[in-house]
């Protein structure tokens, strides 16, 4: 099998397996993340992004296939990998016992950032995250979104090429999670490629350039958000009608062929847009002020993920 | 070069193992300067050991012409550098158990420096309660009979006894589900060794089948080697096989140590 390693991809994955035991972790995984990209990872929890993460990070080796990053096979060269990306793990991983400013220089220190520029360095990213006030309070009596801002400094500590976020947002609260947000693209404005596994799909979708839904440790449709809308689920629009009281079920049936469910007043059918449309026009015609509301949404990258992680045998025959 | 962040080399370093080391070896410090109940709790444990227990037993042990305080300081000397040490490792479990050991495992470090930078602190640390237990142990009237030499070499068993307990304090750390274990094991273990060594009383008191248990313990041979540095001098002959024997102990701690690293390395 000849490599083709395209120095500008940030992340080259080729049919990665991994088997703890009995369970296959990553099956056959592949992937390439071109620099610059917010690239999302999302996928429902067990299918293979934390091990995904595990191997790039180098800390677990996989059986088979091939991965590098900026080139390099982090399974061998580790630590010129480990050199160039930071990283936010799903844990908490900063030492509760120590302060903020003492968790970043001792990041510093293992980083190998030169010890003249430590002190300034550290003012900078505590400034940048919001925690200068905080600095010397031990993290322990930090907020669980203040503690998430400390780890995307240390994460910073000298420039990275390459950021890995495993569900950063995980647990926080709004506030905190659009504090997060504005980091993350600020981290990106500065030219670093990111790495995105979530299972916040809103997250994705407002931070993503390009997303791949991972299942059963492996990529079943990659591609960018809105692309994948349109791909993959352009028949799945949504409309919800709101009656006053709902007609009798005859009535309703003459109103489509499309598939519809009831829940107490509203009608809702899934199909697409144009069938859509004309429904909404006969229902006007038809009810007028018996409607209260008339709701319609475009397809959401939810859709996209529950049509490729909830049906695996519909998966099969999107692949054939 | 600058960041969005301010002033930031574009560094793609690998971190020496020296800057690895010191920059671990300071958060040691930094926690053990917020931990000053534990700090005081270590140090009064081995007084309370010396004025409690040193003078409980004094008409009812006989320990031949010395004071039976002379004689059991040695046994509370090696019995502090076993308690540090045979705890030392847990920390790197609450490392493990918290993600902080998964950040330094992804760090651009060599892995031998975390566990090294544990190693160097807590040594120094059991070091330094040594020379203190040793000063105390003048106030109540113990000298050192081998002088300064016979301090350094006190100081050298217990970093090389402590080195092996460390080590199996290692293997738990990684080997063991959490820190409960931990602390069961420690607790179970550490009473029983102490009472079936040299520690409290001379060996010719004890029945033969605890003496048999005694030699097969390396607490003995580091408390032999520092009583006899307290009580009588230096005994070349003497020092050389306790340095063997231990030496030999740590050999097989430590091997168990990596062979448990390695088997949780997947």
């Amino acid at each position: 099998m000849t490599q083709r390693i395209d120095p500008q991809n940030a992340i080259y994955a080729d049919s990665l397996c991994k088997r703890f035991r009995d369970v296959h972790a990553l099956n056959g995984l592949c992937l390439t993340v071109p620099g610059g990209e917010v690239f999302g990872l999302l996928g429902p929890n067990g299918a293979g992004k934390t091990t995904f993460i595990r191997v790039l990070l180098g800390l677990t080796k996989p059986d088979s296939g091939d991965v590098k990053v900026f080139g390099f096979d982090p399974t061998k060269n580790s630590l010129e990998v480990r050199s160039r990306l930071g990283f936010v793990l799903q844990e908490r991983s900063v030492d509760y016992y120590l302060t903020g400013r003492e968790n970043l220089k001792l990041q510093a220190g293992l980083y190998s950032l030169p010890p003249e520029l430590t002190a300034k360095r550290v003012d900078d990213l505590l400034a940048w995250a919001g925690l200068s006030e905080a600095a010397d309070r031990p993290v322990l009596k930090y907020s669980g979104g203040m503690r998430r801002r400390l780890e995307f400094a240390m994460a910073m500590v000298t420039t990275r090429l390459l950021l890995i976020l495993d569900e950063p947002t995980l647990g926080l609260d709004v506030s905190a999670r659009r504090e997060i947000w504005k980091m993350i693209r600020r981290i990106r404005e500065g030219g670093v490629t990111i790495l995105l596994a979530t299972h916040y799909l809103e997250e994705a979708n407002a931070l993503c350039d390009r997303v791949a839904i991972v299942n059963n440790g492996r990529v079943v449709v990659e591609g960018e958000p809105e692309e994948l809308k349109k791909r993959t689920v352009a028949e799945l629009h949504r409309l919800v009608v709101r009656f006053k009281s709902i007609p009798p079920k005859d009535e309703l049936l003459s109103l489509t062929k499309l598939p519809f469910t009831v829940h107490w007043n509203d009608v809702l059918i899934r199909g697409p847009p144009s069938d859509l449309w004309r429904i909404v026009a006969t229902v006007q015609a038809r009810y007028g002020d018996q409607v209260l509301e008339i709701s319609y949404t475009q397809p959401t990258l939810e859709d996209v993920f529950m049509k490729y992680t909830d049906n695996t045998q519909r998966t099969k025959e999107l692949e054939t | 070069m600058t960041d969005s962040f301010g002033e930031s080399p574009h560094l793609f370093l690998k971190t020496s193992f020296l800057r690895a080391l010191s920059t671990l070896t300071v958060r040691w410090l930094w926690r053990l300067r917020r931990d000053k109940p534990e700090l005081a709790a270590s140090l009064i444990q081995p007084a309370i050991w010396l004025i409690l227990f040193g003078n409980l037993f004094t008409n009812t042990i006989n320990v031949g012409q010395t004071s039976y305080i002379a004689f059991m300081t040695a046994g509370v000397v090696v019995m502090t550098v076993f308690n540090e040490t045979l705890a030392g490792g847990v920390e790197i479990l609450f490392d493990r158990e918290s993600g902080v050991l998964e950040r330094l495992m992804a760090a651009p470090i060599p892995a031998s420096s975390i566990v090294a930078s544990r190693l160097a602190f807590v040594l120094t640390l059991s070091c330094a309660q040594v020379i203190i237990i040793l000063g105390l142990a003048a106030i109540l009237g113990v000298g050192l009979a081998s002088g300064l030499f016979g301090l350094i070499l006190i100081l050298a068993i217990g970093v090389l006894f402590g080195v092996g307990i460390m080590s199996a304090s290692m293997a738990m750390a990684f080997g063991l589900r959490g820190h409960e274990q931990f602390f069961s094991i420690t607790g179970l273990v550490s009473l029983p060794l102490v009472f079936i060594s040299s520690a409290l009383v001379p060996e010719s008191t004890m029945p033969p089948w605890l003496r048999g248990a005694a030699r097969l313990n390396p607490l003995t041979y580091a408390i032999d080697g520092t009583r006899q540095l307290i009580l009588y001098g230096i005994n070349l002959s003497q020092l050389l096989s306790i340095f063997v024997i231990i030496a030999a102990f740590d050999a097989c701690m430590f091997g168990l140590a990596m062979w448990i690293v390695n088997r949780n390395r997947k």
